[in-house]
C-alpha cells in the first residue's frame, strides 16, 4: 500500500499555496477511515476518527505542500525563465524534466547547453541561476499565449523502486509522512481509541509552517504528533543524517514535550520498534515548531522519516522506515487509557 | 520505431542488444549482412544498375553514458563517463545499469546540508555516486558489477509544437533514417552501415573504412542545435525546423565539396529543406571514413538537436522527415555523382 500511495501522492502538483490537488486526493484517502473529513480556511485537510470518549483529542500531522518553481518571464523566443518556491539547489536543474502548470499541463526540459559549445571556464562551474531556462518546445507566440507569469512548475519524475525496498520519487517531503498516517489509519481501522483521533494534511509548510498553525489552533488537541522527513545517509553528507532502513527517527529537544517523548521511547522499546533519536537544540524547522505554541500550547512530538536528496526530483525513502514510523505511532496511540496518564 | 530505438541502451562498447535488433529489422531488405569484429553492421543492397561504385550510408549505434568503476563499502557506486558528458547535467538523474537495467539515482546531498560555498561549485563526476538502494557492497554486488555500462533513463516524449524529447537522439535518428532508407530501391550498390564506438573517438567507422574502401560515404548524424536562450546568433550551430544540417567541415573532417554541391543541387531541384552547420565544433564518423583506407568522398547530414549528450535531447519531427527525404533523394541519384574509382587512379 505504501508504494502505491507514494506514487499516487508524489505525482500530484501541490506547490505551497496551491495544494488543491493534493488536498482533494488526501481528502478521499482520509474519508475511507474517518467519521468526518473537512478542510479549513487555508485548505488543510482534517479527518476525525471518533473514539470512545470525545473529551480528549490527539492529532497526527504531516504537510501536503511541496517545493517547486514559478514562471517569471516568457522570453521573446518562447523560453521560460523561472524562480524557485522553497529551497532548491539550482545545480540539479539542467537536464531535468518539468511540468509547467499553465491552462494545460506543458511538458518541458530545463535547457543545458551542450558541452561542445561551452568554454573551458564555463565547463568548470555550475550554470548560473540567471542563465537557466525551460524549453516547452513552443514558438514564441504559442508560448506567450499558453503560459502566464506566475504559473507553477514542478519536477517530473517517475516513481521508481530501488532494490525492492527504497522508493525514488519527488515530493516525498512530506507525502511519505502522509503515507505513514494512512498506514496508522489502516492498522487501527477496527479499533476504537479512548479519544478522538485527528489526522491532518497541512498546507504551506515549505514557506513558513503556516497551515499547521491554524489547524492546531482550531483543533486544540491534547497531544500533537508531527511527521516530517530528516536527511538520509549519503556518501557526501555523513553528519546529521540517518541510515535508510534503520527505522523512524524521534526528535528530542525544546520543541518536544519531554514527558511525551520519554513515553514514546518507552513504548517503542516495549514493542521492539526500530528507531533512532535525534536531538535538536531549538527550531526543528518542521510544523512541530508551530504546533507547539498553537492557542494555549500543545505537548508536541515529532517523528522523522529519513530521506535522501531532499528537495530534488528523486527523493529516496525506505518502505521499512515508513512502516516503522506508522508502527511506532500505532503503539503509542494504543498505549494509554487517558491522556493524563502520560503527563502525571 | 524512434521511441523503441531511443529506449535501447547502447553505450559505446555495449551495442549488442541494439545490434541484434537492427540485424533482424534489415534482414528482409538486404542482399548480404555482415557483422565485423568491432560489431559494425554492414548491410549490402545491390543496385538496379550497379556501376561498380562503392557507396556507403552510415549512422552510429552507440550513445554516451557511463561505466561502473567501483562499488563502495556502503553500497554506492562510482563511475566514469563513456563519451563526452557535462558534469552540470548529472545531479538527480535516473540511470539504468547493466543488461538487467537496474535503476539508480545520481544523488547529491540536500540543499539544506550544503554551505554557500559548496553551492557555487560544480560537482565533478569523480565525486558523484549512484544510489541503487543497496546498503552494502555485498548487497550491491548482487545487482551490479564493475564494468557494467550505465545509460540515462529517459522516455521518448512528444511535446510542444512538433517536438520530441529523448536520450540518444545522437545518433538513433541516423539509425532510424537508415532503417527507412534500406527499404527503398536504388540504381547503385549501397552499403547500409551501423557503426560502433563513435562517441569514444570514431573507432568503429575506422574498421569499416578499411573493410569497405568506399568511393562515397554519407554520414547521418545528430548535431547541436543551439537556437536557445543565451546563445548568440553566430554561435547557433543549427536551428530546429530548418531541415537537416549539411556540414562544411568540423574538427574531424572536411566534407567533399563535390558531394556537398551535389546534395545542395538535389535539395534545390526537389525543393527539400536543408541548412548549413554553422560552427566547426564536434566531429563524427566522416573523420574515419574520409581518411580510412584509400580515403573517400564524404558528406554529413545531421538532425539539429538541442541539449545533445544529455537525457533530454530535443528535436523537431519535421526535421527528421526532411533528413530522410533528402538522404533518400541523394542515394537514389548517387550514380550521378560520378565518383572517381580508385582503381582508375592506380
Amino acid at each position: 500500500m505504501i508504494i502505491e500511495n507514494i506514487k499516487k501522492l508524489s505525482e500530484i502538483c501541490a506547490v505551497s499555496g496551491n495544494e488543491k490537488k493534493a488536498s482533494q486526493e488526501v481528502f478521499k484517502m482520509f474519508e475511507k477511515y474517518c467519521d468526518n473529513v473537512y478542510t479549513d480556511a487555508l485548505g488543510s485537510v482534517i479527518g476525525v476518527k471518533k473514539g470512545l470518549n470525545s473529551n480528549s483529542k490527539v492529532m497526527i500531522e504531516a504537510h501536503i505542500d511541496e517545493i517547486g518553481m514559478m514562471v517569471t518571464k516568457i522570453t521573446d523566443e518562447g523560453f521560460i525563465k523561472f524562480t524557485n518556491i522553497g529551497g532548491i539547489d539550482t545545480r540539479i536543474l539542467p537536464g531535468n524534466e518539468v511540468i509547467v502548470h499553465s491552462k494545460e499541463e506543458l511538458f518541458g526540459v530545463v535547457g543545458a547547453i551542450a558541452p561542445h559549445l561551452l568554454s573551458v571556464d564555463d565547463l568548470n562551474k555550475p550554470v548560473p541561476k540567471d542563465k537557466l531556462f525551460i524549453d516547452v518546445g513552443l514558438d514564441a507566440d504559442e508560448a506567450k499565449e499558453k503560459v502566464s507569469v506566475g504559473d507553477l512548475i514542478t519536477f517530473k519524475s517517475e516513481t521508481t523502486v530501488l532494490n525492492k525496498k527504497y522508493i525514488a520519487a519527488k515530493s516525498q517531503d512530506d507525502r511519505a509522512s502522509i503515507c505513514a498516517i494512512l498506514e496508522v489509519l489502516e492498522n487501527l481501522k477496527d479499533k476504537k481509541l479512548p479519544f478522538d483521533l485527528y489526522v491532518v494534511g497541512a498546507v504551506q509548510e515549505e514557506v513558513g509552517l503556516r497551515g499547521s498553525a491554524t489547524v492546531t489552533y482550531a483543533i486544540d488537541p491534547d497531544i500533537a504528533i508531527a511527521i516530517d522527513v530528516c536527511h538520509g545517509d549519503t556518501p557526501d553528507a555523513s553528519d546529521s543524517t540517518f541510515k535508510l532502513g534503520s527505522g523512524c527517527v524521534l526528535e528530542v529537544g525544546p520543541n518536544i514535550s519531554k514527558k511525551l517523548s520519554n513515553h514514546i521511547i518507552k513504548v517503542m522499546d516495549e514493542n521492539k520498534i526500530k528507531y533512532s533519536v535525534e536531538a535538536c537544540g531549538g527550531n526543528t524547522g518542521t510544523d512541530a515548531w508551530a504546533m507547539q505554541i498553537a492557542k494555549n500550547g500543545v505537548p508536541t512530538a515529532l517523528f522523522s522519516i529519513p530521506l535522501r536528496y531532499m528537495h530534488t526530483q528523486y527523493e529516496v525513502s525506505s518502505v521499512e522506515d515508513i512502516n516503522s514510523t506508522s508502527n511506532a505511532i500505532c503503539a503509542f496511540l494504543t498505549s494509554f487509557e487517558s491522556v493524563g496518564d502520560i503527563f502525571c | 520505431m524512434l521511441k523503441t530505438l531511443t529506449e535501447f541502451n547502447a553505450v559505446s562498447g555495449d551495442e549488442d542488444n541494439l545490434r541484434n535488433f537492427l540485424v533482424n529489422e534489415i534482414k528482409p531488405y538486404a542482399d548480404d549482412i555482415k557483422v565485423d569484429i568491432t560489431g559494425n553492421i554492414i548491410a549490402f543492397k545491390k543496385g538496379k544498375k550497379s556501376d561498380g561504385s562503392v557507396n556507403v550510408v552510415a549512422a552510429h549505434m552507440d550513445e554516451v553514458g557511463f561505466i561502473i568503476t567501483k562499488i563502495e563499502e556502503n553500497g554506492f557506486l562510482r563511475f566514469e563517463e563513456v563519451g563526452g558528458i557535462s558534469d552540470a547535467i548529472l545531479l538527480t538523474q535516473k540511470v539504468e545499469i547493466g543488461d538487467k537495467r537496474v535503476s539508480g539515482i545520481l544523488g547529491v546531498k540536500a540543499v539544506h546540508l550544503q554551505s554557500k560555498d559548496e553551492r557555487q561549485n560544480l560537482i565533478k563526476m569523480k565525486n558523484m555516486y549512484i544510489d541503487i538502494g543497496a546498503n552494502s557492497k555485498e548487497e550491491a554486488e548482487k545487482k551490479v558489477k564493475i564494468g557494467d555500462y550505465v545509460a540515462f533513463a529517459s522516455r521518448y516524449t512528444e511535446f510542444g509544437n512538433d517536438k520530441i524529447k529523448a536520450k540518444a537522439l545522437d545518433d538513433r535518428v541516423g539509425v532510424y533514417a537508415i532503417l527507412n532508407l534500406i527499404k527503398e530501391e536504388y540504381e547503385s550498390d549501397i552499403y547500409f552501415c551501423f557503426t560502433t564506438q563513435e562517441e569514444t573517438g570514431l573507432r568503429g567507422a575506422k574498421i569499416l573504412s578499411h573493410r569497405i574502401n568506399a568511393d562515397t560515404c554519407l554520414i547521418l548524424e545528430g548535431t547541436n542545435a543551439a537556437d536557445v536562450e543565451g546563445v548568440k546568433e553566430h554561435e547557433r550551430v543549427t536551428c530546429l525546423g530548418d531541415g537537416p544540417a549539411l556540414s562544411v567541415m568540423d574538427r574531424a573532417s572536411i566534407s567533399n565539396i563535390k558531394y556537398n554541391d551535389f546534395i545542395k543541387k538535389q535539395a534545390d531541384e526537389n525543393k527539400l529543406k536543408y541548412q548549413l552547420k554553422k560552427t566547426l565544433n564536434g566531429g563524427n564518423d566522416a573523420g574515419s571514413m574520409a581518411y580510412g583506407a584509400n580515403g573517400c568522398m564524404t558528406a554529413v547530414l545531421s538532425l539539429p538537436t538541442r541539449y545533445l549528450h544529455s537525457p533530454i535531447s530535443v528535436a523537431q519531427k519535421s526535421d527528421i522527415d526532411d533528413l530522410i527525404k533528402l538522404s533518400e533523394c541523394v542515394l537514389k541519384n548517387i550514380h550521378k555523382l560520378c565518383p572517381v574509382r580508385k582503381e582508375v587512379i592506380k
